[in-house]
């Protein structure tokens, strides 16, 4: 009688510590409250920002597309083609602001508010009545509202053309010339018809890692802007032009389109005079991949293992022996295909798997 | 002796006597039930990390040379033959337009079936529209009236040219695509009900290998869905089981005839004569 007392009692103990320490009871559990409490914390924090912006004080040198007023149809706003593509793009675009009349029917107000209305600092480079000029549109080096709505497998199959084609150019090749020579002159469309080599080498803010400069020819390029898009989609071929929201959704949070790519393998260079394959030859998954969302074109190390796994040549450094290397000196930096912050790391399982069947 | 028997009667006593004395108690226990959650699904999310790969090589055999069969879309369904055999039925007894019956069908021209047949393409996105097939004896009418429409209405002649299937009709520039995406997302939508997975797709490259990486371990099918055009005949790979076990590579050779290492063998039709009635390529 007095053990199940006693039974009963620690039970009891420890289900109380669970209700009112769940923190304690186990590492997993606590983060997860943290975690909770961390969300519920940035939602107070998000509506007291909500209702600071309600607040009269509104900063009118600022334009969101997220504001529920600036949601409407595109084209209430929006021309396209704007009266200066010929100039701006050479093609038919969206290539500037919207008029005034776009603004001033609900911002009369901030018109005329003052010698130096601060709305029009949206637009124009100088607030002055004598001066028209505008920001480059869409302010480039500004974060864009909205990410972009591509089907990337789509546009493979369309671009592939069927059966058997010795005459398909390498995508590693600059766009309009062809690496497996084309008797005929035909040119086919394939990944080079967005994505060509980079002739300048992008540098972030800081450099590179270890100083080390990419030489030209590292990257390739992504298409940004109208230009690759409109050539087929500007009519007909849908989403056309008039149809913003086929291809641009509002995002709720800024969007920074990267200017320099990010790589794991930053000494990879698909100008490389060996790097000659298709694309898909080292991008395996890329043809599976249905938006651009996320899209990260990996490259497996199983890629790059067909040719730099082993060698007989000692004074070449290879998988092989930058991974003997590891072994013998855990603070070996692995150097042929990384900078040192990525050389340094742990030797990851896919790379540990190439010398383990 | 009897003591000891009589100890571990009373201990076997003590031990029914305590889940009983407990039940009311167990929902005590709740707290820690719900705590310990996280720790088993993050332990299951492990396990899932164990895939494998298959490694797809289409390789057909042409004049008795096998070729790798460039640029065609396969797809990857959950499950065994058995699982899918009535998706299968449904598969074999597709029909669909060959890409020549359906140009003819819409009443292209001769040149712009000429123009598609010479650089094996689908539609004519493939690639670029030359100068000479806009005027003199290789122009192609469609082309030819699309690139006038577009000279006048993009102000220069060059961007006329390169925005030319701006100016096509829909049922010219990828009617065709269009018709044949409409057959596969069906099947697709069938096979993700029936299954209750995603399908996956990978198109093989210029030598016919493709991979299906990720794959949790267990029996899936290998098909191209719709038969595909290849010289004067059509190929539908349908019968393609593969064993995926984690952390392997399965290496999965596709043909249209059996030899070393050839994994499945695809049904071969020879592509059906079009006339001016519509024809179809059955299965």
């Amino acid at each position: 009688m007095r053990v199940r007392l006693v039974i009963i009692l620690v039970f009891t103990a420890l289900a109380a510590a669970g209700y009112l320490f769940p923190r304690v009871a186990l590492n997993a559990s606590g983060e997860a409250y943290q975690q909770g409490n961390r969300k519920k914390r940035a939602g107070r924090t998000a509506r007291t920002n909500q209702s600071n912006r309600r607040n009269p004080a509104k900063d009118y040198s600022e334009f969101s597309h997220r504001t529920a007023k600036h949601q409407g149809d595109c084209n209430t706003c929006h021309k396209a083609p704007t009266a200066n593509w010929q100039s701006a793009a050479g093609f038919p675009d969206v290539a500037d602001f919207p008029t005034h009349a776009s603004c001033v029917g609900c911002h009369r107000a901030e018109f005329f508010k003052g010698a130096r209305p601060v709305i029009c600092s949206i637009c124009h480079t100088k607030v002055s009545p004598r001066d028209g000029a505008r920001f480059a549109f869409a302010k480039p080096a500004q974060p864009s509202q909205f990410n972009a709505i591509f089907p990337h497998d789509k546009h493979q199959d369309v671009l592939a053309a069927t059966g058997f084609n010795k005459r398909y150019e390498s995508a590693h090749a600059v766009r309009g010339t062809s690496v497996v020579q084309d008797k005929s002159g035909q040119k086919y469309n394939n990944c080079a018809i967005c994505h060509e080599t980079e002739a300048v080498t992008p540098v972030p803010a800081g450099g590179f890692p270890d100083n080390f400069q990419p030489p030209a020819g590292t990257f390739k390029t992504a298409p940004v802007g109208h230009a690759s898009c409109f050539n087929c989609h500007w009519k007909t071929q849908e989403p056309t032009h008039n149809d913003c929201a086929g291809c641009h959704q509002l995002s709720q949070t800024d969007v920074m389109m990267l200017t320099v790519p990010q790589r794991l393998s930053l000494k990879f260079t698909h100008a490389g005079e060996q790097h000659v394959a298709e694309c898909t030859t080292c991008h395996i998954n890329i043809t599976r991949v249905k938006s651009v969302v996320g899209l990260k074109p990996e490259v497996p190390i199983t890629s790059c293992a067909s040719c730099h796994k082993t060698s007989t040549d000692n004074t070449i450094a290879t998988i092989e022996t930058e991974f003997e290397q590891r072994g013998r000196d855990a603070s070996f930096v692995c150097a042929k295909c990384h900078t040192s912050e990525v050389g340094r790391r742990a030797v990851p399982a896919s790379h540990r798997a190439l010398f383990t069947e | 002796m009897e003591k000891a028997k009589g100890k571990s009667k009373k201990a076997k006593v003590k031990r029914a006597v305590l889940p009983s004395s407990l039940l009311p108690f167990t929902f005590l226990l709740l707290p820690f039930c719900l705590c310990a959650l996280p720790v088993v699904a993050h332990a299951q999310a492990n396990e899932t990390q164990a895939t494998g790969v298959v490694r797809l090589r289409v390789r057909p055999k042409v004049n008795d040379k096998e070729k790798g069969l460039a640029r065609k879309r396969f797809y990857l369904i959950k499950g065994g033959l058995a699982e899918n055999k009535e998706l299968l039925e449904k598969i074999n007894r597709q029909t669909i337009q060959t890409r020549e019956c359906y140009y003819r069908n819409i009443k292209a021209s001769e040149a712009f079936i000429n123009w598609l047949k010479e650089g094996d393409c689908e539609s004519v996105y493939c690639r670029t529209v030359e100068e000479k097939y806009l005027t003199g004896a290789s122009a192609v009418p469609e082309f030819q009236a699309a690139y006038e429409r577009g000279a006048k209405e993009y102000k220069t002649p060059e961007l006329g040219r390169l925005w030319l299937t701006t100016n096509l009709t829909d049922e010219l520039r990828d009617g065709f695509y269009r018709q044949k995406q409409a057959a596969l997302k069906a099947l697709i939508s069938e096979a993700e009900i029936a299954t209750k997975a995603p399908v996956l797709s990978v198109m093989t490259d210029r030598n016919g290998t493709a991979y299906f990486t990720d794959l949790t371990p267990g029996s899936y099918l290998v098909t191209n869905l719709l038969p595909v055009e290849f010289g004067d005949k059509t190929i539908l790979w349908t019968t393609c089981e593969v064993k995926v076990k984690a952390g392997t590579e399965i290496p999965f050779l596709m043909s249209n005839s059996s030899y070393k290492n050839v994994k499945c063998v695809g049904v071969e039709k020879p592509l059906p004569a079009c006339d001016a009635n519509r024809q179809t390529a059955s299965n």
